[in-house]
């Protein structure tokens, strides 16, 4: 870890400034991602702006009848927040799914959004890597790449990122908020990470200087339906090999609405919006759509070398999904 | 004996481990002590071209920059086991070869972590880098050689073309793979090296073997053996790899002297996945002929592991082949071939976890091919003696674990059909397995002291690495002396104590308690005492400070009438959600003859313990290094998994509990290592049984089960 | 110069800004109770807490810190008394090199106030229905705890001795012995 100068801000505007002023400076707020990369040398700030104390630590309604949710806001107090769990249980339960206990209280929403891959040729500077440095190649196409995306992915990075909130995020319609020097803006969150094409330095498309402040998700009837399934090597406390959050509107047996996202296949939240398209319309107690679903949901993977079985189990975790979102949701 | 003993006493250590007072080997609060950071090679197989440290030591805080062109002073040891033994051969530094990706290449000495961390980053090296060798299905191999004298080839029967001309009613053949796996002990290798001088130093390091340790230090330091002093009152897990210095340790101790400050090295957990030792990676094949009714007729076990360019360690997966199941032919044999990796070395049931992996899959595969149970099958062919040496077994006990294990669990309920148990979407699978280990004890010493307030001290320089060790010692003074077990004192863990001898191959109670027995007896012989409480009463009248006696125990002639094993039996259930892939261990029952177990809870758990880092092998764990440029892609305990709790259900465990009066007069055997041997094979059993999937590759991960 | 509140008392520090609490803890303060065991925030042996909360003290630098309160291991026994939690990993060996445990124990303590908080988990069924520590099931321990590894593997007795701490009764913790060991 590079040694940095450490100011708190006292203000989202002093916060912006600072780190438009010196691009070398980064915000810190929970630090769970943040200071395992600087201890790795993956990053090497000139300072830290810890915007921890500052006020977005509130979930309030919006007028539409969704919420607002602060950036500061602990992924512990988002996934137990009554409304998110009574309106939102995909991304409480994805919020669960993700690290542990200890870490979720830390971890910020913000954070959660920022956080980047565990790449293991990203996470060790004793290889080369595009996503840390352009144009040295990406070993992880021709080596151990069992981890990797089957989506989206480039020549220049195979990565996937690692968060489980955006995955329900990105399922549930919601809109990041984010200030710069030029003032607020918003961005869909299934448009704030970026695959990589040949810009794998680049995660989100958060310009230099600006905050994320807030995370909006809109009303989502059928929201309740959620589900989230995460598949992994260990049981508990292992980031995913293949996610997915759904929802599902049922009127009788016919689908009127349809929500698929999936998790640890992209250099993104990936939603899976043909296969929602395709659904529309459907029979919700006939399996084979479901299958026929994860099947255009799955149908531009490319595999490498060691990861080509999530294909079928990223199919076979939206047919399980699906299925129990059919039946009102739950756990899986 | 049974005041105390086989009684469920909680651990002497315990209350300084959960006050957090339990100091560790890098805890150790010494005033001016600096810090050192490991430089690591980043290539597998070449050379350093240049290695520039002037910007590193150029650095606010550093105090000293290590490499190969200015090492530290190192004296070669004898490295024969007898005297001493280094992890790895090649000394530290000692030229400018890389043989393998992560070792070490510098040290940075800074006056804070941060500063030496920071600094070591900082050193620019370059290379010539040649391709290096990490695929074990490419390597070469050749026969293994041995580490204890051991014959690495061994042929019994009808075997003089090298393979198995019999013929039974029933075949098995397959190969086995295991993955490369990591100790990953919680507390990382670590040691502060404290110079008084330039001629004595105390090291305080986690050691399984505080007396080799020292031993070893002192001729890497060409010092007098008395003049290094080895701390380790407490070691934070340990499973084989903490048993002699690594070079980081060499490399510690040797830059202390030269910069005069007492010196602290943490190995970080990245550069611990490639240098402070593995288990390697094996394949075996493995052939079973067997007659109609399931007696077998001959075992054909090759086994293959990988080591490194510095070092020779063959994983000995053959060795339990022989002691398990009576046959008329056998064919084993070791190969061995040399991988640009890190050193592989011990790490729990080193040999017979793997090959145990393999034989009772392979027994499993047979039992169904007969169609007989596989509890009855491994009754069909229990072995008397020991196949190779042909002493028979002393307290064996091994048909009752199959048979109480089997009651425990209710095994007769289960359907000899794949795919036959379900429990809502969940396919249900029933497996079992042999665990056996052997029995291993040395020679070990141990002083007794009474004092007047009525407390006896037991000091040795064993050490306890969570294995139990300061409580069963305590229980076994404390029935010898008739005291309670609160009134005895253990201090472990320095070298200035007598020889307690190591904590490794499970032999630390069956080696050191009958040592603090004959200490104990001894003692009261000095007090012309019967018990402790004429002893103190004399000891009063007397005036003296304290009675003191030293006694030693090793063993007899034992060892040439009786082969020594332990004998388990595990039996469990899986859980298959076969959608999605996801499989869990679900209920477990271990039966394990030990001979007389000292401390019902202690032994419990380490029995637990093996049990959970066999699942561990069977469900994740698995270290792999990039194909090209040799480094592990696993990287710290994110990337290599173990269990969680979430993983594990609980474990039922009992012993036998029949005292091997033949072994030592404890009646003890050890049981730090039985409890893993077989569990990979249960678990991969019960999901053959779960699916009708026969998993040979471990581990099971999510994918192996599409 | 920070200064931090721990265990109930303001320390003054002369730390660089990139020291973490942990090595603040273990390096400047001497309180070696809570453990480095990953450095990453992967194992939990560093688990302290922080205005009650449980967190990683390795993933957090020292300076974020000031103006919190701060508990380690070794602010809970009271003198020779220990604290319920740490009696019930005594009771049901609930570890064994030790190395883990104090992260194993902080972490056992904030999720019974967790408990008692109404707080869910992965493997809560009903989200709007969350255990209580009568409740509490084994299943819900091991996802609950489950950032705190054990490679000793005492999991079963960890597992209890939360059981005990939550005011049930565990399984107990020692082996069954078939035969008498007279001999």
């Amino acid at each position: 870890m590079k040694n940095f100068a450490y100011v708190r801000a006292n203000s989202v505007e002093d916060a912006i400034s600072r780190t438009t002023n010196d691009r070398q400076a980064m915000f810190i707020a929970g630090g769970t991602n943040l200071v395992d990369r600087l201890k790795v040398f993956l990053d090497e700030p000139s300072q830290l702006v810890d915007v921890s104390r500052l006020e977005m630590k509130q979930i309030e309604r919006t007028n539409e009848g969704g919420l607002k949710i602060g950036a500061l806001v602990t992924n512990t107090d988002l996934a137990n927040h009554i409304e998110v769990r009574r309106n939102y249980p995909l991304l409480s339960r994805a919020i669960l799914a993700g690290a542990s206990q200890q870490i979720r209280n830390m971890a910020t929403v913000g954070g959660n959004l920022m956080q980047r891959t565990r790449c293991p040729y990203y996470y060790d500077t004793a290889f080369p890597c595009n996503k840390r440095q352009l144009n040295t190649g990406c070993p992880a196409a021709t080596g151990i790449n069992r981890i990797h995306a089957i989506l989206g992915a480039s020549e220049s990075c195979v990565a996937v990122n690692p968060s489980d909130m955006s995955v329900a995020m990105a399922a549930l319609d919601a809109t990041v908020e984010v200030q710069g020097m030029q003032g607020k803006r918003e961005i869909p969150l299934i448009d704030f990470h970026r695959l990589p094409g040949n810009t794998p330095d680049r995660d989100t498309n958060l310009e230099p200087g600006e905050l994320i402040t807030a995370v909006i998700l809109p009303p989502l009837s059928f929201a309740k339906s959620g589900v989230y399934l995460k598949l992994r090597d260990r049981a508990s406390y292992a980031f995913a090999l293949v996610s997915v959050a759904t929802a599902l509107e049922v009127a009788g047996e016919q689908i009127k609405n349809a929500r698929v996202a999936l998790g640890g296949v992209a250099h993104k939240p990936w939603r899976a919006m043909e296969a929602e398209e395709f659904l529309i319309g459907k029979a919700a107690n006939n399996k084979s759509n479901f299958e026929q679903a994860a099947e255009i949901a799955l149908k531009d993977a490319k595999t490498l070398a060691h990861n080509g079985f999530k294909v079928e189990l990223s199919k076979r975790a939206i047919r399980r999904a699906l299925t129990v979102s059919a039946q009102g949701g739950g756990i899986v | 004996m049974n005041q105390v003993i086989g009684k469920s006493v909680n651990r002497k250590d315990g209350r300084a481990k959960v006050t957090g007072q339990a100091t560790y080997g890098a805890e150790h609060q010494i005033p001016n002590l600096v810090h050192g950071y490991l430089v690591t090679a980043t290539i597998a197989n070449g050379s350093i071209r240049n290695i520039d440290t002037q910007q590193a030591a150029a650095t606010p805080g550093v105090i000293a920059v290590f490499t190969h062109k200015n090492p530290p002073k190192i004296f070669k040891p004898t490295n024969n086991w007898m005297t001493s033994k280094i992890y790895e051969a090649r000394l530290p530094l000692s030229d400018n070869k890389i043989h393998y990706a992560g070792q070490i290449v510098g040290l940075v000495v800074a006056d804070t972590f941060e500063r030496a961390r920071d600094a070591a980053h900082q050193i620019k090296i370059e290379y010539e880098t040649h391709s290096p060798q990490i695929n074990a299905q490419k390597a070469n191999y050749q026969q293994a050689t041995s580490i204890f004298g051991e014959d690495m080839e061994y042929l019994a029967g009808e075997f003089e073309t090298g393979d198995i001309s019999v013929s039974g009613a029933a075949t098995v053949e397959a190969i086995y793979t295991t993955e490369t796996e990591i100790h990953s002990p919680m507390e990382p290798h670590a040691l502060v090296a404290h110079w008084d001088n330039n001629d004595s130093v105390t090291i305080y390091e986690p050691t399984q073997w505080v007396k080799g340790s020292q031993r070893t230090y002192a001729e890497l330091c060409g010092v007098p053996q008395e003049q290094v002093r080895i701390v380790s009152p407490y070691i934070g897990g340990a499973f084989g790899c903490k048993a002699f210095p690594w070079s980081h340790g060499v490399l510690c101790v040797a830059a202390a002297r030269e910069i005069k400050r007492p010196l602290k090295v943490v190995v970080s957990r990245r550069q611990m996945t490639a240098n402070t030792g593995h288990r390697s990676q094996t394949e075996q094949t493995i052939r079973l002929a067997a007659n109609k009714d399931g007696k077998l007729r001959a075992i054909k076990h090759i086994a293959k592991s990988c080591t490194s360019p510095v070092e020779v360690f063959p994983e000995p997966c053959t060795g339990i082949t022989p002691v398990i199941y009576a046959t008329p032919n056998m064919h084993l044999k070791q190969e061995i071939a040399v991988l640009n990796v890190g050193t592989p070395t011990f790490m729990r049931a080193p040999g017979e976890n793997p090959g145990m992996f393999a034989l009772e899959s392979a027994m499993d595969e047979l039992a169904w091919e007969l169609n007989i149970d596989p509890v009855e099958l491994r009754l069909r062919n229990e072995t008397k003696e020991h196949q190779r040496t042909k002493l028979p077994f002393s307290a064996k006990h091994f048909a009752e674990c199959l048979k109480i294990g089997a009651e425990k669990f209710g095994w007769s309920d289960r359907q000899m059909q794949p795919r036959s148990q379900q429990q809502g979407e969940l396919l249900v699978g029933w497996g079992m397995a042999a665990a056996a280990f052997p029995a291993l004890r040395n020679r070990a010493e141990a002083k007794i002291r009474l004092l007047p307030d009525g407390i006896a001290h037991v000091l040795t320089s064993a050490n306890d690495v969570g294995t139990g060790a300061y409580t069963v010692i305590a229980m076994t003074a404390a029935e010898t002396l008739g005291l309670p077990v609160e009134n005895i004192r253990v201090e472990l863990g320095d070298s200035i104590m007598p020889n307690g001898g190591m904590a490794g191959g499970s032999q630390m109670t069956a080696t050191l308690t009958p040592a603090v027995l004959t200490a104990c007896q001894k003692v009261l012989e000095t007090a012309k005492a019967q018990n402790a409480k004429e002893a103190f009463a004399n000891l009063r009248e007397s005036g003296l400070t304290a009675y003191e006696a030293t006694a030693s125990s090793a063993p007899g002639e034992e060892g040439k009438k009786f082969a020594f094993n332990s004998w388990g039996a595990h039996f469990c259930e899986v859980t298959v959600d076969e959608e999605i892939a996801r499989l869990r261990v679900t209920r477990w029952v271990s039966v394990i003859n030990i001979g007389r177990v000292l401390n019902s809870k202690t032994a419990a758990s380490q029995i637990r313990g093996g049990v959970i880092m066999g699942i561990g092998q069977a469900l994740m764990e698995e270290c792999h290094f990039d194909p090209n440029i040799g480094y592990p892609v696993v990287y710290d305990l994110a990337t290599y998994h173990f269990p969680a709790h979430a993983d594990i259900p609980r474990i039922e465990v009992s012993f036998v509990g029949e005292p091997d009066l033949n072994f030592n007069p404890m009646g003890a055997r050890g049981c730090g290592e039985i409890g893993i041997t077989g569990v990979a094979a249960a678990v991969t059993n019960a999901v053959y049984h779960a699916t009708g999937k026969r998993i040979r590759s471990l581990p099971i991960t999510p994918d192996k089960l599409l | 110069m920070i200064k931090l509140k721990i265990n109930g008392q303001f320390k003054t520090l002369d730390v660089e800004p990139r020291v973490t609490l942990l090595d603040a803890l273990r390096e400047n303060l001497g309180l070696t109770g809570s453990k480095k065991g990953c450095d990453h925030g992967q194992c939990g042996a560093c688990t302290v807490l922080i205005d009650g909360q449980r967190a990683y003290s390795c993933l957090t630098l020292a300076v974020m810190q000031e103006d919190k309160e701060i508990t380690t291991i070794e602010d809970l026994a009271k003198g020779d008394d220990l604290h319920p939690v740490q009696t019930a990993f005594l009771k049901n060996d609930g570890f064994q090199c030790g190395y883990c445990t104090p992260g194993q124990i902080c972490a056992s303590l904030a999720l019974l106030d967790e408990v008692k908080n109404g707080s869910v988990s992965y493997v809560t069924a009903d989200l709007n229905n969350p255990p209580t520590l009568a409740s509490l099931s084994e299943t819900e321990i091991k996802e609950r705890m489950s950032g705190n590894l054990c490679r000793c593997s005492a999991y079963n007795g960890i597992v209890a001795a939360v059981q005990q701490a939550a005011g049930q009764t565990p399984p107990s913790p020692a082996a069954s012995i078939e035969h008498s060991q007279a001999g």
